[in-house]
């Protein structure tokens, strides 16, 4: 009889949870794992269910902090999707997100009204934790008033973290970026040479809203693949 | 209550003179456990877990060995830990019928002071390795990750992955089936592709009923169109193993259109259609926690996943490469990806890990007109204004690169500069062989 009310039980349970909206995830924020950030954003952590525009300047460092962002969310049982709707990202600062099969994946499309019909397929099929789109350099296509409301209707159906790095005409929170001052090295004879770090000032807000500063490393110039390919064909 | 340890893999090796049949062994070996991988015919893995009350791994070793023995095997060496990679490696550091057993945890530690040779890296990897001086696995382990990542693409970030006992792979239990196969004579031929489509779904109702009384799923689909000039196929790659019909319509329709083209014609009329699943998978399942809130249907992603393969094409869902070219723009490509079950990476050590600026490649380098300053760059604009005035603060440079002579000639100087206002900007000065140069903007870090 005991062994028939646990049974019973647990079905209740199980039922609870299959009936439960998408939306009651146990918490209503992700932490990004960047305590810097974290610390800076409502709630320590970026919403499930809403619109998060990205948004600053070519090279204020939006990608370098996106990328550590999803590669914590990824490392926390997230499966992330990056939209690269710009098509400029550069293959080998990616390589290790996808180390072989992961629950990481990168989309290219083909133009701007592609990228949000992949981020509306994605968000759709409720099986992705995270969805960032990239509609920014080198052409940057906002995204619109119609387009923003559908796609956070989505996330919020799908309670995932919706990141656009680029403008979104409606968002429920907005982080600003923009590039620090780099002091550059005074070498005798040589220089200015480039610093090994440079400051990127992130903010939540608007302008004039408190600003903290996220080191990003300067990595050196590009280094050569292994295959030496000076002495021509074999 | 007991929980079960996340993964602990025992891997078995014998002598291969006495090893006759394939399965031969992985049948033996199911004696001490009801899941067991085969390698190859000397060489099995066998999932490790549940034997705490069973008198722990040492009796699963015994056991194992046992029923080795008893089939015909001998010098049986096994290795039982965390990871296959390190259950390998610790049955080629026992002797002649040994057991080594690692403790949870502590792979990385067991590995370090092991030679590189026995990581079982590709051949031209371990050559590179030496030559670079790496003689310990230890070697690599002790570097980041970034140096293999940027010199060596996946497979060094995999390197350096099995030199810290991490792996990424998926443990399949062992099983021989027969491919489903179907079949369909069209009379009259089919000359578009409608009536190709309509006897589709009948195929695959009979492939996928095929599937499900196998327990497997699709994980390659061919369709061979069989018309009077010969046999054209096409081929389908759900994202994941699936036997959903509708999923592996819409793949196998898309691959259809393909071969037909944008008019929807076929080049020769098709009278018989056979529709053939050329690689079978058990279903491919992750086990979850019940009541967990985090849970997501891993098969609506595979869903999701293809459909944008179909509609983008294969450079729709995609994975970075690297290649053996000093070019930026052919030095990696993005290749299309195979999608499966990831690894849970359980490193979260992020709060001292850098936040490395990204690189972003203009899709065709902007012209650019540069004032020189002591040898380096000090302003640059565009004459068509697709890039403002900016005055420079720093230049690094040049580095040089040149090749291809053979084929396309090259000759560059790079510099990375940055603005007054912070940003961060590649450059290049491309040399003609008439000594004559431009300035080109190739890119800048995010």
């Amino acid at each position: 009889m005991a062994h028939v009310n646990a049974l019973e039980t647990l079905e209740r349970e199980v039922e609870k949870i299959g009936s439960r909206p998408a939306a009651s995830y146990a918490s209503v924020v992700v932490p990004t794992g960047l305590r810097i950030l974290d610390d800076l954003l409502p709630n320590g952590g970026l919403p499930r269910g809403r619109v998060v525009e990205w948004s600053g300047p070519a090279s204020s460092g939006k990608t370098a902090v996106l990328r550590a962002s999803l590669e914590r969310l990824r490392e926390h049982g997230e499966s992330v999707a990056l939209i690269d709707g710009s098509g400029a990202l550069y293959a080998p600062d990616w390589v290790r997100l996808v180390p072989g099969e992961g629950e990481f994946w990168i989309v290219r499309p083909g133009s701007a009204s592609e990228a949000t019909w992949c981020a509306d397929l994605l968000l759709r099929s409720g099986a992705f934790g995270a969805v960032a789109l990239r509609i920014t350099e080198p052409a940057a296509t906002p995204l619109s008033r119609g387009a923003s409301v559908r796609l956070q209707r989505l996330a919020e159906e799908a309670a995932a973290v919706f990141v656009t790095v680029g403008h979104a005409a409606i968002a429920a929170l907005r982080l600003g970026f923009r590039p620090g001052h780099v002091e550059p090295l005074m070498n005798t004879g040589f220089g200015p040479f480039l610093p090994p770090v440079r400051p990127v000032w992130v903010r939540v807000g608007k302008r004039g809203a408190t600003e903290v500063p996220v080191l990003c490393p300067i990595p050196p110039h590009r280094r050569l693949p292994a295959t030496r390919d000076r002495k021509g064909p074999l | 209550m007991t929980r079960l340890r996340p993964t602990r893999i025992a891997s078995v090796r014998v002598n291969s003179e006495v090893a006759d049949e394939t399965y031969h062994l992985a049948v033996a070996l199911l004696a001490g456990s009801p899941r067991v991988a085969v390698v190859d015919s000397t060489w099995c893995r066998v999932d490790a877990r549940g034997w705490d009350r069973r008198g722990g791994e040492p009796a699963l070793a015994d056991t194992l060995r046992r029923a080795a023995e008893e089939a015909g095997y001998r010098g049986v060496r096994i290795g039982v830990a965390d990871t296959a990679v390190v259950a390998d490696v610790a049955t080629r550091v026992v002797g002649e019928s040994g057991t080594r057993i690692v403790e949870a945890g502590s792979g990385r530690e067991f590995l370090s002071p092991l030679p590189l040779s026995m990581l079982m890296l590709p051949g031209e990897l371990t050559e590179t390795f030496h030559a670079l001086g790496f003689r310990r696995v230890d070697d690599i382990a002790a570097r980041d990750v970034s140096e293999f990542e940027a010199r060596f693409g996946p497979d060094g970030v995999r390197a350096h992955r099995w030199a810290h006992g991490l792996d990424d792979q998926v443990f399949r239990a062992f099983d021989v089936v027969e491919m489903p196969e179907v079949a369909l004579e069209l009379d009259p031929p089919a000359e578009t592709l409608e009536p190709l489509l309509f006897v589709l779904r009948h195929l695959l109702a009979r492939a996928c009923a095929d599937l499900a009384s196998s327990g497997l799923c699709a994980a390659r689909l061919e369709l061979d169109l069989q018309g009077r000039s010969g046999t054209e196929t096409a081929v389908a790659v759900p994202a994941r193993p699936t036997r959903q019909e509708r999923l592996l319509y819409d793949l196998c329709r898309a691959a259809l259109e393909r071969a037909a083209g944008l008019k929807g014609r076929l080049t020769t009329p098709v009278a018989e259609v056979v529709l053939r699943i050329s690689q079978t998978a058990p279903p491919d399942a992750r086990q979850e926690d019940l009541f967990t809130r985090r849970w997501r249907d891993p098969m609506a992603a595979a869903a999701a996943l293809s459909r944008l393969g179909v509609r983008l094409g294969p450079g729709g869902v995609v994975r970075p490469s690297i290649r053996p070219d000093h070019r930026p723009e052919s030095h990696s490509v993005w290749e299309p990806a195979e999608i499966g079950y990831g690894s849970r990476v359980t490193n979260t050590d992020f709060e001292s890990a850098p936040i490395p600026s990204v690189l972003h490649l203009l899709p065709e380098p902007v012209p650019l007109r540069v004032r020189m300053e002591e040898g380096r760059p000090s302003e640059i604009w565009s004459d068509a204004g697709q890039v403002g005035h900016h005055e420079l603060v720093a230049a690094e440079g040049p580095e040089r690169l040149s090749g291809d002579w053979w084929k396309d000639p090259y000759h560059r100087e790079y510099f990375r500069v940055c603005t007054r206002d912070g940003s961060l900007l590649w450059l290049y000065r491309e040399y003609r062989p008439s000594g004559e140069f431009r300035w080109w903007l190739h890119g800048w870090r995010d």
